[in-house]
């Protein structure tokens, strides 16, 4: 159990000055970029990891986490307005959002969906504040073989989740994790598939690969989209009425039960490994449409529509960091990203974690909630601001995109040479979008692949050739059996669409 | 993936790792049973196929142009530094795409690289190409 002063101390650390400014840059960054489609908080945070390699861990981290719930409300900003989500998550906030734009209340759309974000990132801070140190306590009784079995089922889970194909998703969590082998072996010390180059003695760099996957491809396939003149075009009416330009205390209060079950919705699903906040957010939307009192109303501008797909898409966050804090394993890709900018600062994550950075923890915990009200502030203050933003043409903001990935992993990585090999796993990452394999999981799979490799060698020299011992790990038996049930369910039970 | 599983079992995986004195897990067991699993999950798809493919031949060449863009531009960078390369690199970016408006064009080309040389270099003090 962590000491009482270390978590008084941790929470204010969080309460800094020079934290909160960190947690504030990252909310604005991370509206920003939610609110311009195709950019997202994910590409901010790929791109900003490399820069907080100058910071100390608390701020680094605090404004990754800024950026993702700054963009979890950021993408819903162009999905009321031009019924274009910034973000796969406000997908959903689309079917409400824009028959309400074009009903003339965009401003009552808008900042329902901040309020009701807010409220639903926050419930599912407090879950995660309130049962991730007990999580973590049931994970520090893992050995190495209950860990492995745990990384394989994560794995089945992440692969048959992510993407249309289960077998796809294994395909590419296994290139993922041949990828992360190169550079030294854990076990021996040897080299393998250096090339003869001696920056691979440290691996493939984490911020290329990640880089190159998810920002740079997609900028590449953004920018080959563009043909001529680019740009959005957003226009607000200056002559709407006053109360289409709020959110009265009496129609929020009146989603009290939309807002709570879509926070639900959210949590829970958010706990669990390879399920997106988009999931979540449809989840919650027809859980919403079929016990109102009018359905029909659904998808012509209701605000309970809004409040459900927005309360379940931000509650996704916080609960995302439970496994990852507990178990260092990532729910999503925000979460692998905030894995590699721990890991760039020499922090595993894991159970020990709380053993070992416990002020860290808790002053990340006072970070998130910061992190709630700063968005609430900022939403409020730049929703006008935001609406402007995305009307900047492709053209512009994908460039300057391109160019902060070349600086970021350049001074990252301190030369060009990871930088070259970001462009080399740009191409990889679009080819695989292209023929359907899913590049999250591999990234997931590639940030993992050293702590599988180390747990699978632990957990050979533990049975060494006994492979009855595994008779007496229960735990272990069960998670790789839900691996393989997992696997059948997900690949073959399951409708997918054909190839 | 068939294929790429084979080339990394048959040929990568024996010419670029080393035999180690461990008695259970060598230095290229992972990395083998990684490219049988992407033979088999190759194999299994090609009989079951399942999953979107969106692949466009020329759009793809548009992809690997700018693909060529960005490694000629970090080449570039890499002779004459990032203040002179930096606004050729983004300028031929814009070009391509079609953007002609001036003030865009000034922006992306002029603002940007300058705007991260005030932030990287005057700032933070940190090393640009």
């Amino acid at each position: 159990m962590i000491d009482f002063d270390i978590i008084v101390a941790g929470l204010a650390d969080s309460l800094t000055l020079y934290n909160l400014f960190f947690v504030f840059f990252g909310v604005v960054l991370g509206q920003f970029v939610g609110a311009v489609p195709g950019v997202g908080p994910v590409i901010a945070m790929a791109i900003a990891i490399p820069f907080t390699f100058a910071m100390n861990p608390l701020p680094a981290i605090a404004f990754l986490i800024g950026v993702n719930k700054g963009g979890l409300f950021g993408g819903a900003i162009p999905a009321i307005l031009i019924n274009t989500p910034g973000t796969p998550d406000a997908a959903a906030t689309t079917l409400d959002g824009y028959p309400m734009t074009k009903a003339g209340k965009p401003e009552k759309a808008m900042k329902m969906a901040l309020y009701t974000s807010v409220t639903g990132d926050l419930f599912s801070d407090i879950v995660l504040i309130t049962v991730a140190p007990l999580v973590a306590v049931v994970a520090l009784k893992m050995g190495p073989i209950e860990i492995f079995a745990l990384m394989v089922f994560a794995f089945s889970i992440i692969s048959g989740l992510m993407g249309e194909s289960m077998v796809k998703g294994i395909a590419a969590s296994a290139f993922g994790l041949f990828c992360a082998t190169v550079g030294l072996d854990p076990e021996n010390s040897t080299p393998r598939f250096i090339f003869g180059y001696f920056e691979l003695y440290d691996g493939l760099p984490l911020v290329s690969v990640a880089l190159g996957m998810l920002a740079v491809a997609e900028i590449f396939r953004r920018l080959s989209m563009i043909h001529g003149k680019s740009g959005a075009t957003v226009t607000i009416s200056k002559a709407q009425k006053k109360e289409d330009r709020r959110v009265s205390w009496a129609e929020y209060w009146s989603c009290r039960y939309t807002i709570l079950r879509g926070s639900v919705i959210g949590t829970i699903l958010g706990a669990i490994p390879g399920l997106d906040s988009s999931a979540a957010a449809f989840l919650s939307y027809a859980t919403a449409k079929q016990t109102s009192k009018d359905p029909d109303s659904f998808g012509k501008g209701n605000i309970h529509g809004i409040a459900a797909t927005e309360s379940a898409n931000s509650a996704v966050s916080g609960a995302n960091l439970i496994p990852l804090l507990t178990l260092g394993l990532p729910g999503n890709i925000a979460a692998a990203l905030i894995i590699s900018a721990l890991m760039i600062h020499g922090i595993q994550p894991g159970p020990l974690l709380f053993l070992e950075q416990g002020r860290l923890i808790y002053g990340l915990f006072g970070a998130l909630l910061m992190a709630n009200v700063l968005n609430l502030i900022t939403g409020q203050l730049g929703l006008r601001i935001w609406a402007r933003v995305i009307r900047a043409p492709e053209s512009f903001i994908f460039s300057t995109a391109l160019l902060l990935c070349i600086i970021g992993v350049y001074i990252s990585t301190g030369g060009v040479f990871g930088v070259g090999v970001m462009f080399v796993f740009a191409l990889l990452g679009y080819f695989m979008n292209a023929f359907g394999y899913s590049v999250i999981v591999f990234v997931i799979a590639y940030f993992l692949g050293e702590r599988f490799e180390l747990s699978l060698s632990q957990s050979l020299n533990i049975i060494d050739g006994e492979f009855s011992i595994l008779l007496t790990r229960p735990v272990a038996l069960v998670l790789f059996a839900m691996a393989i049930f997992s696997m059948y369910w997900l690949g073959f039970r399951t409708p997918k669409k054909k190839g | 993936m068939v294929a790429a599983g084979a080339i990394l079992l048959f040929w990568v995986i024996p010419n670029h790792t080393e035999l180690a004195d461990s008695e259970w897990l060598q230095p290229a067991t992972l990395p083998k049973i990684t490219s049988i699993i992407m033979i088999l999950a190759g194999f299994l798809h090609f009989t079951f196929p399942l999953g979107k493919v969106e692949f466009d031949w020329t759009f793809s060449k548009r992809v690997g142009l700018f693909f060529l863009i960005g490694i000629a531009g970090l080449y570039l960078m890499s002779l004459i530094g990032f203040i002179l390369a930096a606004p050729i690199l983004i300028t031929v970016v814009m070009i391509i795409v079609g953007e002609r408006r001036p003030l865009w064009l000034i922006s992306g080309i002029i603002l940007l690289p300058a705007s991260i040389w005030f932030l990287i270099s005057f700032l933070l003090n940190r090393p640009l190409p």
